[in-house]
Order: C-alpha cells, then structure tokens, then sequence
C-alpha cells in the first residue's frame, strides 16, 4: 500500500515537473506550422523529466526560496535605485551636509542605532563639525559633538574641540590583577561627560609622524550596575571579596593633560603590507575635588609588518607596555587610568575589560594573506592566524612572574586600502572562546 | 456490498494486459536510435506551435542577478545532493539533440558550419550587413549614464537601431570585441542581431519631444538637446564630428525579455526542454572560453515573438544571444582585469581553496600579461587553461555541460578555421596596427587548447558518410592538426544488432584511415541467416583511434541497411 502511494506521488510529481504537452490556443490548429520552419522528416522522441534528480536537488531548491525574500528586497532597492535616493537624502547637493546613519552591535550591550549629521564649511573656513548619539536596547547611549579646524596660521595643525556623553550600564570589572577569574565578573554603572581640546603637534606635511596634545575635562559617575543576563553580585556589597575601584560610589571631576605622537611608515593603513607604526602616548589625570585620586598614565606600542611572501604575505608583529602611577604618594589611580587588557585590547580570546591594574604588557604575531580582491579595486577579504599574549600587574616585580595569559585565533577582514571594513575574529583562550566583529578599525 | 465481491479478471483481458506489457516492455528495450524515419543528421526541430505572445518577461535586478548567482546558487548547489552525484556518476545529458548527438535546427539554433562548409566572406557578413538608413536617427531612449552609452534610435524607415560607442580611454575595445565574437557565434549557429562597426556623423542624432533617457533614480525623464550634445562631447568625437559607433539592428519579431539558462517559458508552449538540458546552451561555454566572452547571463539574451498569423495574432518564440562586449580583453565599459575570465568574480571554490591555503595557494594566473594592443586589453592564450576558464558569474546551463556537450560545441569550433576567424576579425575594423593579427593569433592558440580539452575524453570522430558500403568518417583531431595522421590507426568492430538476440559480431578490421567497406561483414551476415538482414537490418560500427599502442574511447556509429546500401541512423559516444 505504502509503496503504492510512493508511486502515485512519484507519477503525480513527474507529471507536475514535466512541462506539459501545451494544449494549442483557442481556435489554433494542433501543430500548425510556421513559414520558413516546416519539415516533417524529424520525429524526436518526448523525453521526460527524470524526476529523482529533482527529488535530489530538493535542498538546491529549498536553500534557494529561503533567499528569494532578499531577492525582492536588492531588486526594488535597485529598480527604485532606494540606494541613490536615500544617499541623497541624507546630504545636500554640496555634500558639505550629511547624515551617517550608524550602527553596533555587541554581545554585552546589544544592538545599537545612532547617526551622525557631517557638517563641512559651514562658515566657509574648511572646519569640520560632527554632531552625534547612539542609543542601545539596554538603555545605553551616547552622544558627542566635535569639532575640527584647519589653521593655516599654524603650518595646517587642526584645532579639535570635542564633548563626549556615554551612559554604559553593565560595564565589567573583574578586580585588579592578573589572577582574577571570570566569577570574579561584577557589573558597573558608568557615566561620563568629558570635553577636550587639542591641537595637531606636527605641521601639515609631515606624512610619517603624527600627534596630539590634548587638554580636558571629565567628569565620571561609578555606581553598582545590572546585568539581566546573569545573577551578578552587586559590587561593594556586604561579603563581596572583590574590592571596588578607588572612585566608585561617588561623582568625581577630573583635569587631563596629555599628548600622543605616531610614527607610521606603513604603505599603506589597511591591507598593509610592509612598514612600521609606533604609537607613544602619556597622560596625567588629576581630580581636583578634595578625593586623592590622580594619575600618569603612558603606554607605547609598535605594529612591524614583515612581508614575508610576494603579494601581501605579511607578518605583524605587534607589542606593547602601559603603566599607570599615582600622582604623588597620597593619591590613587582611577579607575580609566588603569591599564587594560581584554578582547579590544591586546587580548583577543578574553572578554570585555578582563583585566585591568597598574601596569601591563602584551605581544602578538599575526600572519596575514589575502584570500580575495574584488576585480582590482583594492577591496578584499584577508584572513589572519594569530597568537596573543600578555599579562597587568600591580608592580614593577610582577610584570614578569605568574602566568601569562594567551590565545589563539583567526580572523577575517574585509578592507579597503585605507581602511578595514568590517573584522570578524574567533580567539580561543584557556578561558574559552570569544567572537569579535568590528566596523571599522585603524590596523 | 457488491462493492466488497472481489472483481475476477477474464482470462481474455489479462492477455491482452500481458500482451500490452510485453509490448511496452519491448518498446523501452529498443534503442531510440532503431526508431524510424532515419534521415540526415540535420532534421529540424518539430515546427513550433503557433501560439498568442507570452507576457514579457521582466528582466531580473541586476543586482540580484549578480548576488545570487554568484553566492546562492553556488551556496544551494553545495548542499545538493543532485550536484554531487552528477559530478561522481554524470549528470543528464542534454535533450534538444538527436540520434546523432547533433543539435536540430530550432528557434534555438541553426547549424550553419556545421552543416556545410562556410566561406570567410560568409562569416564577414554574419546575419547581415544593414545599417540604419540615411537621414536623421531619432534617439527614442536609452541608458545616457556612464562611460559607453546605451543609445536606442529609430531611422528613417521607422527600424530600430541600438548604438554603442566605447569609452574615450578604451577605443575599439569594447565594439570590436562584440563583433568578432557576434560573426563567430553566427557562424557556430547561435541567433544574433545584426550589427556593424559604423562611423557615425554625430549631428544625425536628434531628439524629439518624445525621446527619453533613464535618470539616476532609473526614471524616464525627457532627454534633451542640450544633454544630448553634452554626453556625445564627451564621447571625443573627430574633428569632422564623426564617432566609431556599434550599430545592433533590433531582433526581428516583438521584443519579450530575456530567456534564463535554466527552467523554461512556463507559457511558451514550444519551450518544452529545461534550458540548462539544451546542448545548445551547455555547449556554449566552450565558446564563450574561446572568445573570453565572460558575461553570459541571462541580462545578454532576447527572445522575440514571431507573428505568423497576423489575423489571429498567432506566432511562436525566437531565442537570441545579444550583447557580447565582454568578449576578448574588454568588459563593456573598461578592460578586463587580471583574473577576469580566469575566475568569477565572487568565486567561492577559489576563495576558500586560498582560506585554507594559508597563503601558500596563489591564483593560477597571476602570470597573465596584458596585450601590448591598446585595442585588446587582456586577452592572451598561454595562461589561459580551457579547464578552469570561468565565465564572470556561473552559468547553470554551463555548470550542466557534460563531456558530449563539450565535444558538440568543439565539432563546430574545430570547423572555425584560420580564414574563418581573420574573416570575423576584419569585420571589427581595428585601425591599431598589429591589433588584428594579435587577436586572429590568440584566438587559433586558444581554439586549439580548447579543441585538445574537448577531445580528451571522447574520440573525435565525426561526419558519418556511406558511399556505397563504405562508411566514411572525419577524424577532427587529424583535420585539425592536432594529431598526426600517420601516428594513429583505427580498429573497427561490426556488429549485427538482432531484434532479441544478441548482437552478433561480424568482423573486425583496422585501417590507417576512418573508413571501412561493410560489403564483407554484409556478406558475412546473409551467410549466417539468409535473408535476415531485411528483417532485422541495423549494424552498428565501433571505431577505436589507436595512438602510441593506446586505445582510445569507443565511437559506435548505427546504421541501417537499406536496399542493399547502407544508411547511418545514430551514433553514441563513449566518454572515458
């Protein structure tokens, strides 16, 4: 019976795959024959549909009807061209006003949605203007507006004038030190306003060097954050074995001065192939409240590419040290001055903010080859192998004893010439793995 | 109740149900190749329905077109089981073809060199040497945008005409490439539109009120005058206000839209084969490799409805090849880069070998040097490997191709020959010196990798003629050059195929040249069964090429015995 029905469903599917014997329009003969078309010497047999290459092919079809939806959309945004009108939309006919409509998406905090409107030239003197926020699902947001002149009174130095907002509500701490684990997770509410001002160190036309000098105000609010997502102990609370940064609890103003030189000779800032970059930065940080909180804080960084087989065959090897002290023997570090190794930050196979204390080093060697360019325009995908390690400490004494934290992982960007698109990273660390996608990143 | 009695069958009708069995069952058994009427190897197709017009089909998004053929499909193909088992057993073979492996005459396809013989001044002229008639062209609408300009305009006759001019930073590349691939399609038997190389007095341009040209927003808007003349300055025309300009005559019938490479026209009644089952299409690929033709999509296609009833509006489907500016070195609006026709665009199979490469795996054809032609661009034969060409995006009917489409496409390339090409070549009137004999040189290096590809796997045989009891066959590999014809000899087998008997050998021989006089194995059949041969009157022929003490794959050639002559009915290929 059962075979019987196979059969009959096979035979009703033949029929259905098999394009039918046309039935001749309304009043046309059977198989009328066209001028200039016409013999009869051929006879070909009717072959039908062999119906178990399309029962076969079911997941070719299947996997086929799932993308049709995405079909339709890239065709009504293309016949419409959708793409142009709301790129134009979004600028005057100039282009000297735009809105850069932005978007994040993290594991910690979510999808978030923001933009950003672009203003150039408004006063006709070459500056720059940018006004911005994004907000998250979690209630997250943040907002900034800079400003940017180029001043020719000044060999071309720009002027940057900014005010930053951000509103994190499940920052992580972990503690200090490097022997923290990840039940030592805590959760923090976070609220900065800071403002800055700086101006460029080297002249216009200096291609190699860069820097900055920078002077600021910020003001940081601590407090006992929540995560839904896991039964967290609230930091400070009674019992709790890991100890609260030094301005938790409380509001605290500080003043920051402090300057970053570059030196790059890469060939170019995405896909690179060769060159070196050196980043030196320090900073001193000082609350002028009656707290005893204030710092300095240096850390420098060198990126060498090393080609090592034609066309883009690059070895990076990367390393770096940060230290933060107190200002004076009275006073304590705050919490942003302290060095922090994570999964942005040196360390990829770690979570967010993992580990942060005084000081702290880290080296990684990664091995990157292109697997793909887009028909000679310079926009490709990379895959990168890499190895990281490093660890923080509290003293001098430290730096080199205890374990070292490390991972493993590969990588895939996809990046222009100047700049990397989009970064996805999967790094295995004794702690487990962790998945990172980045838009936008400098190298 | 008499519903629940068992029904008792009569020993009359389960006979007849047995007999009917039996016959069907014999009827399968029989090749399809014993089926009469048996005549030449060119028949047509049977004569189309008449039909009302289709709806026109819209053309996919471009976009759309481009993602998913290049990572849906691959993405679908790659989990189908379908895929694998035909690339491990064989896929279907194509349907539109007959008991000689050959393409019919069709809406199709017309075999035209591969029927006969064909004069270089008949591949010059192509489907035709018209131009738009004298007076003003009426540009009626078109794509303005852009490097190369898409112009539609109507001459004074009232006839359609497209207009295609290259780039100023890529003269004649873009035009002659369409050209030479457009005359050397024709020839292989593909239905292409008219087109020329023209030079084109700008100031016969003219809009009128009507004219219209798409705007950034894919809008009609009115075209006029003074954008006209804007765009054709851009265009560098000569001092004398004249521009090289490709003249495409529109295809005869009413334009319907595009065909795909895959499915059919559910409502065209004659499109009764999947597209991606037609050897004309499978077999396309091997002459799109050789002319680097690497935009074979649906976008370049065009069916025309045929009215042949005017009165009850009653015609049937044309299928047509259009737009081969990606042949050669050129890709419409620029030239080819490096590695454009040597991988897709977006190749998965390429990229992921690389992924797991770890770097050590480069592209085969980083090797690649661009021609020193201006006009040509990238176009070269001595990294080009017929085995992994790959046209831009993957095309379903050339995925579908299996060795017999292949070695069908090279037959008619194999009758391409030097004449021919130089022939198709002059017709793009390239004013660079030294482009033409680049190319002509290119091509006939390319043709003959592709040749000895196709004839890898099945022997080249082909032309089946009996003269008298002789069968005569022509051995393409020697009538091309690429084999030696005093380094092969052939062995025959005759066999005699008996209608529910065995096949009974009748002789064997072998012979420096592909022919053989059946008269003795004839004899040898009326000695074994007088008479016999008038009732059960099919041979079959099995032809081995032996080189350098190795025998190749088997040709086995059919053939009925007629009136005491012999007439060949179907031919099978073995593929090693």
């Amino acid at each position: 019976m059962i075979a019987a029905r196979l059969a009959g469903a096979l035979t009703a599917l033949t029929a259905l795959c098999t394009p039918a014997a046309a039935a001749p329009p309304d009043g046309a003969p059977a198989r009328e024959q066209a001028e200039g078309l016409t013999t009869d010497t051929w006879r070909g047999p009717e072959q039908p549909l062999e119906v178990h290459w399309h029962i076969l092919a079911v997941p070719e079809y299947l996997v086929e009807l799932a993308f049709t939806p995405l079909g339709f959309v890239t065709s009504v945004v293309e016949r419409y061209r959708l793409d142009r009108r709301i790129y134009d939309l979004l600028r005057n006919d100039e282009g000297t006003i735009q809105v850069v409509p932005t978007g994040k998406i993290s594991g910690g905090d979510g999808i978030g949605v923001g933009g950003a409107i672009d203003i150039e030239d408004l006063i006709g003197r070459g500056e720059d203007i940018e006004v911005g926020g994004l907000v998250r699902l979690n209630s997250d947001w943040e907002a900034s507006a800079e400003y940017e002149q180029s001043l020719a009174t000044l060999e071309g130095r720009e002027v940057h004038l900014g005010l930053e907002y951000e509103l994190d509500q499940n920052e992580k701490f972990y503690g200090a030190g490097n022997d923290t684990t990840p039940a030592d997770r805590r959760i923090l509410r976070e609220s900065i306003f800071q403002s800055m001002a700086g101006i460029d160190i080297f002249a216009l036309g200096t291609p190699d060097y860069a820097g900055l000098f920078e002077v600021g105000y910020r003001r940081v609010r601590l407090t006992p954050g929540t995560d839904v997502d896991v039964d967290e102990i609230p930091l400070g609370g009674a019992g709790d074995t890991v100890e609260p940064p030094p301005d938790f609890g409380s509001t605290h103003d500080y003043l920051t001065a402090g300057f970053a030189l570059q030196y790059d000779t890469r060939d170019q800032t995405a896909s690179t192939s060769r060159g070196l970059l050196a980043l030196v930065s320090a900073r001193t940080t000082i609350s002028p409240d009656e707290t005893s909180l204030g710092a300095v804080t240096g850390s420098a960084e060198v990126h060498w590419y090393i080609p090592v087989l034609p066309r883009r065959r690059v070895v990076v090897l990367s390393g770096g040290v940060g230290a933060s002290a107190p200002l004076g023997e009275d006073r304590e570090i705050p919490f942003h001055e302290l060095v922090v190794h994570d999964r942005k930050n040196h360390l990829r196979g770690y979570g967010n903010d993992r580990f942060r204390d005084r000081l702290g080093w880290w080296t990684s060697a990664e091995y990157r080859y292109p697997i793909y360019e887009y028909q000679d325009t310079g926009v490709g995908l990379t895959t990168s192998l890499f190895v990281d390690a490093g660890r923080v400490a509290g003293e001098v004494t430290e730096v080199w004893e205890g374990p070292i934290r490390w991972d493993v992982g590969a990588g895939v960007r996809a990046e222009t010439e100047k700049f990397v698109i989009l970064l996805l990273e999967v790094a295995r660390s004794p702690e487990g793995i962790e998945v990172g996608l980045t838009v936008g990143k400098d190298f | 109740m008499r519903d629940r009695l068992p029904t008792r069958r009569t020993p009359r009708a389960a006979l007849a149900v047995a007999a009917a069995l039996a016959a069907a069952t014999l009827a399968a058994c029989a090749p399809a190749w014993k089926q009469a009427p048996h005549d030449q190897r060119f028949q047509r197709a049977p004569a189309p329905i008449l039909h009302r017009p289709p709806a026109p089909e819209a053309l996919p998004g471009d976009w759309w077109d481009r993602a998913h053929s290049s990572s849906v499909r691959p993405l679908a193909r790659a989990v189908s089981p379908a895929r694998w088992l035909a690339g491990l057993a064989g896929g279907p073979e194509a349907l539109d073809v007959n008991a000689f492996g050959e393409v019919p005459d069709s809406t199709w396809f017309e075999n035209r060199i591969g029927r006969r013989p064909m004069t270089p001044e008949e591949i010059a002229h192509g489907p035709g040497l018209s131009e738009p008639a004298p007076g003003p062209l009426v540009v009626v609408s078109g794509k303005l945008q852009g490097a190369t300009p898409g112009i539609v305009v109507r001459d004074s006759k009232g006839t359609i005409w497209y207009l295609k001019i290259d780039p100023p930073a890529y003269r004649e590349m873009a035009t002659g490439a369409e050209i030479v691939a457009q005359r050397l399609l024709h020839a292989a038997g593909y239905l292409v539109p008219e087109m020329q190389i023209v030079d084109l007095a700008v100031d016969r341009l003219v809009v009128e009120p009507g004219s219209l040209r798409v705007d950034d927003y894919n809008r009609m808007v009115p075209l006029t005058r003074p954008y006209l003349q804007a765009l054709i300055a851009n265009l560098n025309p000569t001092a004398e206000g004249r521009i090289r300009t490709l003249v495409s005559r529109q295809v005869p019938g009413t334009p319907i839209g595009p065909f795909r490479y895959r499915g059919f026209r559910i409502d065209d009644p004659n499109d009764r084969i999947p597209h991606e089952r037609r050897r004309s299409l499978r077999g396309l690929w091997l002459l799109s490799a050789w002319l680097n033709n690497t935009d074979v999509r649906q976008q370049n296609t065009l069916d025309s409805f045929i009215v042949v009833d005017q009165q009850r509006r009653l015609g049937y489907v044309r299928h047509h090849l259009i737009d081969f500016g990606d042949s050669l070195g050129a890709a419409g609006e620029r030239d080819k880069y490096l590695g454009e026709g040597y991988e897709g665009h977006i190749d998965w199979p390429a990229i992921l070998g690389r992924l797991f490469g770890g770097g050590l795996v480069y592209p085969y054809w980083l090797g690649v040097r661009r021609s020193p032609y201006r006009t040509v661009g990238l176009f070269e034969a001595e990294v080009f490997d017929p085995a992994r060409w790959s046209p831009g995006y993957p095309n379903p009917a050339f995925d579908a191709a299996t060795p017999r489409d292949t070695f069908w496409a090279a037959s008619l390339l194999a009758r391409l020959d030097r004449e021919h090409v130089a022939a198709a070549i002059e017709a793009a009137r390239y004013s660079e010196p030294g482009a033409a004999a680049y190319v002509l040189d290119v091509l006939m290096k390319r043709r003959e990798k592709l040749l000895r590809h196709a004839f890898r796997r099945v022997v080249p045989l082909v032309d089946p003629e009996v003269a008298g009891t002789t069968l005569r066959l022509r051995d393409l590999g020697v009538a091309t050059g690429l084999v030696a014809a005093a380094s092969a000899w052939y062995r025959f087998e005759v066999r005699w195929n008996r209608s529910g008997k065995m096949d009974c050998l009748l002789a064997q021989h072998r012979a420096a040249a592909p022919e053989i006089d059946l008269a003795p194995a004839l004899a040898r059949a009326s000695e074994l069964s007088p008479g016999a041969l008038t009732r059960d009157p099919f041979v079959t022929v099995s032809v081995w090429r032996v080189r350098h003490g190795r025998r190749g794959p088997r040709l086995d050639v059919h053939l009925r015995v007629v009136d005491g002559g012999l007439l060949p009915v179907g031919l099978w290929r073995e593929v090693e």
